[in-house]
């Protein structure tokens, strides 16, 4: 597995733990009538602080022990062509993902004039493009572009 | 969605081991690439930008056609 594969799954990993245990307290606050900004805000910065202290550590120890073990890093580069495409091309199939997410927050807010609820049904797809796209770039790398 | 086997076939495998068995790496570092892109062109899994193919081919002394061959039925 290269770098890149390992930098992906782990980035898919933290998300899928991070956002999936922010969504199941998303979801017992709503069934208990207490979806508001004062117990989602809370929990939402703390989703974002925790995913960028997993990223920023995962990654550093990837990188890490990609440089000693594999040969890469030691003079050919860590990116190249065939990522930028392999990255582009997931971003572009993710970004219809993204855009029904906007879709049902619209549709969303005009049904239930809810701005937390609609605010979360926006992370919702965002997250599920996020996750989309990591999905596609393993399937990229491992089957080709 | 993407396509799993390229229309282009190549000899870069052949052509490698022609050349005092270069290995993959040597070859990325010379063409600029990483190693496992040299493995998904020399499977088919990727087609190189033109740029990247006529490196290959200068890292061989080849003509692109001797290294690249395009697969008409495909």
């Amino acid at each position: 597995m290269s770098f890149r594969e390992k930098s992906i799954g782990a980035s898919l990993l933290i998300t899928l733990v991070v956002w999936g245990f922010y969504f199941q307290r998303v979801y017992q606050h709503w069934q208990q009538g207490a979806l508001d900004i004062a117990n989602i805000g809370g929990l939402l910065l703390g989703a974002v602080i925790l995913t960028i202290i997993l990223e920023v550590v995962t990654q550093s120890v990837i990188a890490a022990h990609g440089a000693v073990g594999t040969g890469e890093g030691t003079g050919a580069p860590r990116q190249d062509e065939r990522d930028r495409a392999i990255v582009y091309r997931a971003n572009y199939y993710g970004s219809y993902v993204l855009g029904a997410g906007v879709v049902m927050a619209v549709i969303a807010a005009l049904a239930t004039q809810n701005l937390v609820f609609t605010l979360n049904i926006l992370i919702m797809h965002f997250i599920a493009s996020e996750v989309f796209v990591y999905l596609l770039q393993l399937y990229f790398y491992r089957r080709g572009l | 969605m993407g396509r799993l086997k390229s229309a282009i076939d190549n000899r870069i495998k052949t052509l490698r081991f022609e050349h005092q068995a270069m290995t993959q790496q040597q070859l990325a570092d010379e063409v600029g690439v990483t190693r496992q892109t040299i493995v998904a062109i020399e499977k088919g899994n990727y087609s190189p930008s033109l740029e990247v193919a006529f490196r290959i081919a200068r890292a061989f002394d080849r003509s692109l056609e001797e290294v690249f061959q395009f697969r008409e039925s495909s």
